[in-house]
């Protein structure tokens, strides 16, 4: 399926750049979220449209909207039928990169006779048949671009290990490295990995019961001397932050410094009593 | 002439108002009515359209109601004996009901069905199951949504007369012809009129409990213009927000069904449109979530927004699950964070019930895996017939439970446990494989590096109030796209725009050249034309185009016309025309600058499709711009 600015249709179709229809305007907002770490893209359309012929038909399931999406890269042409006036599609992992052009369209999806919309130019005024699939509005095209190749996340300069020389219930914290690694028994790792990845609780529970501590032993550690740290690659980053949040680290008052520097991580504990409530 | 008539009570039965198939829906009325009805009109779905139900109240002046003088003696025989209080209360409600000038009635139509098919003095019939049947199916299709024959009393629980009329029309088999019925079912309480001892169960139509056949019998409003049926609860209790409570449960239970066009509701005549363009709008309407919200049935609405997620999200995966000597289900699985590790299970796009607990399977935890969301439902190929089947079975009237109990033979029983636990347990090792969690001896504290990003580039710390952003998304709006088309070609370019940063391009011209396929239009210069339009004459014969443009200059013009096509644009040969002649399948004509021009030509081969027309001067030609 081709769309362009320049077709003309052998019925009223409402379009900025058209007067087939007038008095009408049509106008649609779209917004993309791009998950960087599995290369997936959805967006979310809202259209404002006053013709009420056109909505007319949309709601009483005559007409629908959506977008003719392309994407040259992956070779996706779809007409992908969104929510009107306003919805959400989630596309496949990989399904769109590089640049995608977006068409917002309505068109028929039942048969409609003699369509003869308000403000239909004279030159329609006979009145169009109009069949399933054929286009009833048109937007400008939009344009947006999907991170090629996937952006890497932002390097953590902190890093969690499992090692068999520790007892249960110990933790070790390496700064002598190029990453401030805490080390720690198998099954502890495995259960820290755990936390991590079950919930919005277990996330926040271990915000507070692991990164705090380890941030608390990081500023204990530089105290006394920051210049033996200058040499490690995650001395600088956590030195900019420590300037960002005001963290005096001659001076820091460790359990409050800690907060801060962690977004104020107690917060989130909220969590764990909103949920039943 | 119609009339109402009780069942006779020979034995002094003692009926009171609690009858059994209301009191199921008492408490949820507008829930229940929405729902059972919609089921029923789902079920009895015919031809490739979806089905569309209609709820819609009327305000019918008490003469056009042809019963309402009976019904209301009968109430006032009723209201003679003593009763408790509470009786005494519901009929004296009833009485003001039926001697109000207008009497609220609440229409739930459908179109696209089969109707209630006949004989309808056939006892088997649905029209027969339906009014008359108690605790009878009236669907003949095993996999069909409705399991009791129960659904049918929720419209009761939303009238005050307990007045339900039907109205029918259906396809004769017999003799392929569209005939037409109705009846209506009452129930009051037991009562004597004058020495008659009579029956709480009462029916109004054509003598002898027979139903009204001739449509001119049966007052305009209970008439019918197509094949499908109508429902009428009498003296409808209108409540606040009837209308987005009905909403609310139809959204809930039939989601998948409306996504799928399956299914469209309209309630309070038209006040909501329900349909797979509208859907995800009323799934987050304010006035929808406050209704939600009075009612505690938030938990339902999130539900049906994620579950709708679920099932059309190309992010999620769909596994078809074999279950041996029954069939195929599909399980629908999201794996994304905030999810709450979930499986509900759908039949023919309806919600059923996430409760597996009668199998010892509550399916509530899932230890080691990641946030998720999963559709479980029977496979929507004939392979799915029979566990559609078994799980109609298994169903609860109340629709929150699957129960192994409801199968009595011993022998079926233990089947049906041992397919569904085989069932669930193909489900758990399906979500344990594909929501795991990672195991690995090393890993960067990911969540950390917004923080304390390597680099030195950390971000300001946000506002509590704001909502979490994991670095993993990026967030966008999208751009005007590059318009490699001259906008206003194919108009004046009058249309506006409400506001936004795009404005309105002047109205340029076309150059002469095949676009497409960049094959020049001669080596004569092209003409602009402006605010070009095409209609078809005839709808009948696409050979035919009128064509109208306004150039911009004087003289003879060469006029292309292409079909508008996927890649390119072939040309459409022109073998007639009202103006001017033709010259190898184009058209030549004279014109003048800035006049509105039409012409109506002829195609060799017939094409209604959009075309993309231009210019260029003739040779020889006389034309200047």
């Amino acid at each position: 399926m081709k769309i362009s600015e320049s077709t003309s249709y052998p019925h009223p179709v409402l379009a900025p750049w058209s007067d087939d229809i007038g008095g009408a305007t049509i106008e649609t907002t779209i917004n993309f979220r791009e998950d960087d770490e599995n290369n997936q893209v959805s967006i979310h359309c809202e259209m404002r449209l006053d013709q009420p012929d056109i909505v007319a038909l949309i709601n009483s399931g005559a007409a629908c909207f959506g977008c003719y999406v392309r994407c040259q890269e992956t070779g996706m042409r779809r007409l992908q039928r969104i929510g009107f006036p306003a919805g959400t599609h989630d596309f496949a992992s990989g399904a769109l990169l590089g640049r995608v052009q977006i068409r917002p369209v309505v068109w028929a999806i039942s048969s409609i006779s003699g369509y003869k919309p308000t403000g239909v130019h004279s030159e329609f005024s006979a009145g169009s048949n109009i069949q399933p699939g054929q286009i009833l509005a048109l937007d400008f095209e939009q344009v947006i671009e999907v991170t090629r190749p996937p952006l890497a996340s932002v390097e953590s300069i902190f890093e969690i290990v499992a090692a068999e020389d520790l007892d249960e219930g110990e933790f070790e914290i390496d700064t002598d490295a190029d990453r401030i690694t805490v080390r720690m028994p198998e099954a502890t790792y495995q259960l820290v990995q755990a936390l991590r990845q079950t919930d919005a609780r277990s996330r926040a529970t271990i915000m507070n019961a692991l990164y705090m501590p380890i941030v608390m032993d990081v500023l204990d550690q530089l105290r006394e001397d920051t210049s033996q740290f200058e040499q490690y690659r995650w001395f600088h980053p956590f030195y900019a932050r420590c300037q960002l949040c005001d963290v005096n680290l001659e001076q820091p008052d460790l359990m409050n410094d800690a907060q801060k520097l962690l977004d104020k991580p107690f917060t989130s504990l909220r969590v764990l009593v909103d949920e039943e409530a | 002439m119609a009339e109402i008539e009780f069942l006779r009570n020979q034995a002094n039965k003692v009926e009171g108002l609690a009858y059994a198939g209301f009191e199921t829906f008492r408490g949820s009325p507008y829930t229940s009515c929405a729902r059972e009805t919609g089921q029923n009109s789902r079920d009895a779905a015919v031809g490739g359209k979806p089905v569309r139900v209609g709820f819609n109240l009327l305000e019918i002046p008490r003469a056009e109601v042809p019963f309402a003088s009976s019904l209301q003696h009968s109430i006032e025989c009723c209201l003679a004996r003593p009763h408790d209080e509470k009786t005494r209360q519901h009929l004296a409600r009833a009485q003001q009901t039926i001697s109000a000038r207008t009497i609220k009635v609440l229409e739930i139509s459908d179109l696209n069905t089969t109707g209630l098919t006949g004989p309808i003095d056939d006892p088997n019939s649905v029209f027969a199951a339906l009014v008359k049947g108690d605790g009878v199916t009236n669907k003949s299709d095993p996999t069909s949504a409705g399991s009791f024959g129960i659904g049918k009393n929720a419209a009761y629980a939303v009238s005050d007369l307990q007045t339900v009329i039907y109205s029918s029309r259906y396809v004769d088999a017999s003799t392929n012809t569209e005939k037409f019925a109705a009846q209506g079912r009452l129930r009051l309480i037991s009562h004597v009129d004058g020495a008659r001892k009579l029956s709480a169960e009462g029916y109004w139509g054509n003598p002898g409990f027979e139903a009204i056949e001739n449509e001119n019998d049966v007052p305009n409003w209970m008439r019918r213009s197509g094949v499908g049926t109508s429902i009428y609860s009498v003296g409808f209790r209108e409540q606040e927000h009837w209308v987005y409570r009905m909403s609310l449960s139809l959204i809930t239970n039939f989601f998948a069904a409306i996504d799928r066009r399956e299914i469209e509701f309209s309630i309070g005549n038209r006040q909501v449109q329900m349909n797979q363009s509208t859907l995800d709008s009323i799934l987050v309407s304010v006035e929808l979530r406050r209704v939600a919200q009075e009612a505690d049935q938030l938990e339902e609405l999130e539900r049906a927004q994620r579950l709708l997620n679920c099932i059309r999200s190309e992010v999620s995966q769909q596994h078809t699950i074999s279950v041996a000597g029954l069939g195929d289900f599909t399980l629908h699985l999201l794996v994304a964070e905030d999810l709450p590790r979930e499986v509900h299970v759908l039949r023919n796009g309806i919600y059923i019930t996430d409760s597996f607990a009668k199998f010892g399977q509550p399916m509530k935890r899932f230890p080691g895996t990641r946030e998720f969301s999963a559709v479980l439902e029977p496979a929507r190929t004939d392979a799915g017939r029979k566990p559609s089947q078994l799980l109609k079975q298994l169903e609860n009237p109340e629709h929150t439970a699957l129960e192994p109990e409801r199968i009595v033979d011993p022998i079926e029983h233990r089947k049906a446990r041992s397919q569904i636990k085989e069932l669930i347990s193909k489900v758990r090792e399906i979500i344990r494989e594909t929501a795991k969690i990672e195991d690995i001896d090393r890993s960067q504290l990911d969540e950390l590096s917004h923080l304390f990003a390597d680099g030195g580039v950390a971000r300001e710390s946000s506002d509590d109030d704001q909502e979490k952003d994991p670095d993993h998304f990026r967030y966008g709006t999208a751009q005007p796209g590059r318009r490699t088309e001259p906008p206003g070609i194919a108009g004046t370019g009058p249309g506006r725009r409400r506001r936004g940063p795009r404005q309105q391009q002047q109205p340029s011209a076309r150059t002469g050249q095949g676009r497409r396929t960049k094959t020049p239009a001669g080596s004569q210069a092209a003409v602009p034309l402006k605010s070009i339009r095409s209609n078809l004459p005839s709808p009948t014969d696409g050979r035919r185009r009128v064509i109208y443009f306004t150039p911009s200059i004087d003289g003879e013009i060469e006029l292309t016309v292409q079909a508008s096509g996927l890649s390119t644009d072939p040309t459409l040969n022109v073998v007639a025309t009202t103006s001017g002649r033709i010259a190898n399948g184009h058209v030549r004509t004279h014109v003048k600058d800035g006049e509105r021009t039409s012409i109506e030509v002829r195609f060799a081969e017939s094409f209604a499709g959009p075309i993309e027309l231009s210019a260029t001067t003739t040779p020889g030609g006389d034309g200047e711009a």
